[in-house]
C-alpha cells in the first residue's frame, strides 16, 4: 500500500512527466531536486533587485537546497539590509549590480527590480556568462523584449522569466482539458482583474516617489495591462496555442485621479487566430469581482481562479479517469484508483462545478519555476517554450497600451514573430 | 511496463448520467466511429434498463410494483422478470443477507425500523412464473433494486462489447461497479485499485482484473451516498460501520451482490456464503476512527 505523501509526491511527478509532452517545461520539474547536496555542487545564485517580489523569491530559493544565495543587491539601502538580514549575513551586498555581475564563480542571477530595468540588467547578465530568472514582464519596449531574447541566443545562457502559472498545476490541467477536447472547442476566454486600491506604497522621502512608486509612471511601468493583464494573456496565449493577430483597447483615469500616468482601468480585447477572442478588463476601483480565467468551450467551461469546471449537460468523468487517459496516451501503466462507494450528483440535474484538481494544497508554482530555473542551470540546458511564452504575453501588453493610448486596433508586428 | 501495442487510435472516453450516478466508458484505440457506435449502445441500454428498474421515475414498472403489488399481482416482461429471480436466487444462495426489499427501512430513520422491519423480507415476495407476475404479500412493501442494477447493467455491457469483439474497455458505473474488460493497452491486465475512504489521495488495494467487474460496498461514512444505506434484511438494522467491501468477479451481477451481502453477513457466516461465488476475489476494509484502515482479501 502507498503512503500518501509518497503517493501523492509520485502522482505528482508523473503527472508533471506525463503532461512534459505538450508541456516541455515540466521536464525540468520531474527531476525533483536532490534533498542532500554536496555544498561545492550548489548552484550559486545572485539576485538583483529585492523589493516585494524579490524578496519573496529569495525565501522560495532557499527552500532549493541544490541552490545558494552568495550575493545580493539593491540600490536602495533599507531593502540591501532586509536582504542581507534573510540570507542570515551570508550573502554579499552590492548596489551596483555591476559589481555583483563581476563576481566570477555566479552561475545565475534572480533579476526582480521595475521593469524598465530588466532588458539592461539581462543582457548585461548574460553577456558576463550568467543564466538569468527575470521576473515579468520582459521590458517596456517591444524591441527591448527581442534585444534580450537574442542576448540569450549570442551568449548561449539560460534565460527565464517569471511567469509562473506555466507552473500552476491547476492552470497545467486545465490546458490539458482542453486539449483533450473535454470542453469542446474554446470560442472565447474572458479574464479580469479587479482591485480596490490606490495601487501605491507609502514613501519615507517624497524624492521616493517615482521610484518606489514606479508602477504609477509610463516611463517605468507598463500599467495595468503589463503587471497584471499580462500574466493572464500569458495564459490564453498559452491555451489557445498562439499570439493575438490585433489587440483594441480603452483605457482611461477615472477614479485615482492623483499625480499618475497610467491608466486605473482598461478594457481590452484581443483577437486570436479562428476567430477567438481573449475579452479583459482590468480596474482598481472595485474588487466585488476579484479576478477570473474563463474558457469558454461548446461543451463546457472552466473557471481557473475558482479551480472549477462545468459540463454542459452531463457529469463529469470519475476522478481517476483522466489520468489514465493520459497514462493510456502516453504509454504509461499505472494504478487506476477509482474504486470506491458509489458517486452521487449533488444535484442530479444541474451539475455544480467540479474541481480541476483535487490535489490540495498544490505545489507553489513560484517554487517549482524556481526549481526549474536551478535544475536548468544544473543541466545546462534552456527551458523549452517558457521564454517564447513570455515574449509573447510581454510584448501584447505593451500592444494593449498602444492600443489604448491611440484608440486605433494594434496589429501584431511582423518583427515580433520568434 | 510491457511493450504497448501501437496505438492507432486516441482513447475514446464519454460520460453520461444514468442510475442516479454517472457512467463512464473509456474505449482504447479504437476506430472513433466504432468507439461512438459502442458508446451510444451502451448508453441505450443503461438508459432503458433504468426506466425499468429505477423506483425514482414514477412511471417505471417498479414503481407500478411499489405502488400495487400489495393490492394484484403485476405483469412484468421478460427483462425485468430476469431481474426479480435474480434477485431471488442471490437472497436464497446469500442466506438472506441481500435482499432488494430494504426499502421501508431505507425510507425510515432508526426510530421506526422495528416498525418497519415486518415490511420487508423477500420471503414475502410471491413471483408466479406462469404469468411472470410478482406480488407482496404484505402491506407496505417496496423494491430498492439500487443493489443489483449496476450489476445488471454491465451484465449487459458485456454482451455488448463480446458481440462487437471489442477488445479492451473499462467502464465505471459510478466507481462502485467497474468493468475491466481485456486488458490496458500497456500492460496485461487492468491495475484498478480501491480509493481510500477518507483521505481521497490514497488508495488501499489493488486489483489486477481482466475480463473481470468489480463492486464496491460501503456503508456508515459521512458524506455522500455511503452514510448508512446497507441494512440487514434480517434484523431490520443498519449493517456494519466503517466497513466496505469489494469483490472482483467475472460476473458483474455477482460482484454486486457479494460485496453487498458481505457487508451485511457476521464473520461466522460469510464462508458458507461465498462457497456459492467461486472464484471471486474479495477485499475487505475495516476502516477505524481516523485514516487507519486494515484490508483482508481471501
Ligand atoms: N510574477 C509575479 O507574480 C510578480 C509579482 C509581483 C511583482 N512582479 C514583478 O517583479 C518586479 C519587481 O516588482 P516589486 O513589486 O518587487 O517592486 P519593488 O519596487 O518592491 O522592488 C523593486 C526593487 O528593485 C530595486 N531596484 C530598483 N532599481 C535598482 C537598481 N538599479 N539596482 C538594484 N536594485 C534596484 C528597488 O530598490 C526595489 O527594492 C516587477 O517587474 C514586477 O512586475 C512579478
Amino acid at each position: 500500500m502507498d503512503q500518501p505523501n509518497e503517493y501523492s509526491r509520485r502522482s505528482f511527478v508523473k503527472f508533471l512527466a506525463a503532461s512534459a509532452v505538450t508541456m516541455p517545461w515540466l521536464a525540468m520539474c520531474s527531476g525533483t531536486t536532490e534533498r542532500k547536496v554536496h555544498l561545492s555542487g550548489r548552484i550559486r545564485l545572485g539576485i538583483i533587485g529585492i523589493g516585494s517580489r524579490g524578496a519573496k523569491l529569495l525565501l522560495h530559493l532557499q527552500l532549493i537546497p541544490e541552490a545558494e544565495i552568495v550575493a545580493v543587491c539593491d540600490d536602495y539601502y533599507p531593502h540591501l539590509t532586509n536582504a542581507k538580514q534573510l540570507t542570515k549575513g551570508t550573502a554579499r551586498t552590492f548596489s551596483d549590480y555591476h559589481e555583483l555581475l563581476a563576481l566570477p564563480d555566479l552561475d545565475g542571477v534572480v533579476i526582480a527590480t521595475p521593469p524598465h530595468l530588466h532588458a539592461a540588467m539581462t543582457i548585461d547578465a548574460l553577456k558576463a556568462g550568467k543564466h538569468v530568472f527575470c521576473e515579468k514582464a520582459m521590458a517596456l519596449r517591444p524591441d527591448d523584449c527581442l534585444r534580450m531574447v537574442h542576448a540569450h541566443k549570442q551568449t548561449g545562457k539560460n534565460l527565464q522569466i517569471g511567469f509562473q502559472r506555466l507552473f500552476d498545476l491547476r492552470f497545467i490541467k486545465a490546458v490539458e482539458m482542453v486539449r483533450q477536447g473535454l470542453i469542446g472547442q474554446v470560442t472565447m476566454v474572458r479574464a479580469w482583474w479587479h482591485r480596490n486600491n490606490d495601487w501605491r506604497v507609502t514613501v519615507p522621502k517624497p524624492e521616493l516617489e517615482r521610484r518606489m512608486n514606479w508602477r504609477l509612471y509610463r516611463n517605468t511601468s507598463g500599467g495595468l495591462a503589463m503587471e497584471l493583464a499580462a500574466h493572464q494573456i500569458q495564459v490564453a496565449n498559452w491555451l489557445l496555442n498562439g499570439y493575438p493577430q490585433s489587440i483594441m483597447g480603452v483605457g482611461s483615469i477615472n477614479y485615482w485621479n492623483d499625480s499618475r500616468d497610467v491608466y486605473d482601468n482598461i478594457s481590452l480585447i484581443l483577437q486570436y487566430p479562428n476567430g477567438v477572442q481573449l475579452v479583459y478588463d482590468a480596474l482598481i476601483s472595485n474588487k466585488h469581482h476579484g479576478m477570473a480565467q474563463q474558457i469558454l468551450g461548446v461543451k463546457g467551461t472552466i473557471e481557473l481562479e475558482q479551480g472549477k469546471w462545468y459540463t454542459k449537460d452531463g457529469p463529469p468523468p470519475a476522478p481517476g479517469i483522466l489520468q489514465l487517459i493520459n497514462n493510456i496516451e502516453h504509454g504509461i501503466f499505472d494504478t487506476i484508483p477509482i474504486g470506491g462507494p458509489s458517486w452521487i450528483p449533488e444535484h442530479p440535474v444541474d451539475y455544480k462545478g467540479e474541481n480541476i484538481i483535487d490535489q490540495h494544497p498544490i505545489p507553489e508554482p513560484t517554487q517549482l519555476e524556481l526549481e526549474a530555473f536551478v535544475q536548468s542551470i544544473r543541466q545546462g540546458k534552456q527551458i523549452p517554450d517558457v521564454l517564447e511564452q513570455a515574449f509573447y504575453a510581454s510584448v501584447a501588453s505593451i500592444l494593449a497600451n498602444n492600443a489604448m493610448d491611440t484608440q486605433q486596433p494594434v496589429k501584431w508586428p511582423a518583427e515580433c514573430v520568434l | 511496463m510491457t511493450t504497448a501495442p501501437e496505438q492507432k487510435f486516441p482513447t475514446f472516453h464519454q460520460t453520461f448520467p444514468a442510475m442516479g450516478t454517472r457512467c463512464d466508458v473509456v474505449l482504447p484505440n479504437l476506430h472513433p466511429e466504432i468507439a461512438a457506435f459502442i458508446y451510444q449502445e451502451i448508453q441505450v441500454d443503461i438508459c432503458l434498463l433504468e426506466s425499468k428498474l429505477s423506483r425514482f421515475q414514477t412511471d417505471s414498472p417498479i414503481s407500478e410494483i411499489n405502488r400495487y403489488a400489495h393490492e394484484r399481482a403485476i405483469r412484468v416482461d421478460l427483462e425485468l422478470w430476469d431481474v426479480l429471480t435474480t434477485c431471488r436466487h442471490f437472497h436464497f444462495i446469500t442466506d438472506g443477507a441481500f435482499d432488494v426489499t430494504v426499502l421501508p427501512l431505507l425510507q425510515k430513520n432508526q426510530a421506526r425500523y422495528a416498525v418497519e422491519k415486518p415490511k420487508s423480507g423477500f420471503h414475502h415476495v410471491e413471483l408466479n412464473s406462469a404469468d411472470m407476475s410478482i406480488r407482496f404479500t404484505r402491506p407496505g412493501m417496496g423494491l430498492d433494486l439500487g443493489g443489483i442494477g449496476k450489476g445488471y447493467a454491465l451484465e449487459n455491457v458485456k454482451r455488448i462489447l463480446q458481440t462487437h469483439n471489442i477488445k479492451r474497455a473499462l467502464i465505471s458505473f459510478g466507481e462502485s461497479s467497474i468493468m475491466a474488460w481485456g486488458n490496458h493497452p500497456h500492460g496485461d491486465h487492468w491495475p484498478v485499485s480501491i480509493r481510500h475512504m477518507r483521505d481521497e489521495k490514497r488508495w488501499v488495494h489493488e486489483f489486477e482484473m481482466k475480463d473481470q467487474a468489480l463492486s464496491t460496498s460501503a456503508n456508515g461514512f459521512s458524506g455522500n451516498g455511503t452514510s448508512i444505506h446497507i441494512f440487514d434484511p434480517r434484523a431490520g438494522t443498519p449493517a456494519a460501520i466503517s466497513r466496505a467491501v469489494s469483490v472482483v468477479s467475472r460476473s458483474p451481477l455477482e460482484a454486486e451482490v457479494l460485496s453487498t451481502a458481505l457487508l451485511v453477513l457476521r464473520k461466522d457466516e460469510q464462508k458458507g456464503v461465498i462457497r456459492h461465488f467461486p472464484g471471486c476475489q474479495i477485499a475487505e476494509m475495516q476502516y477505524g476512527e481516523n485514516v487507519e484502515v486494515e484490508v483482508v482479501t481471501y
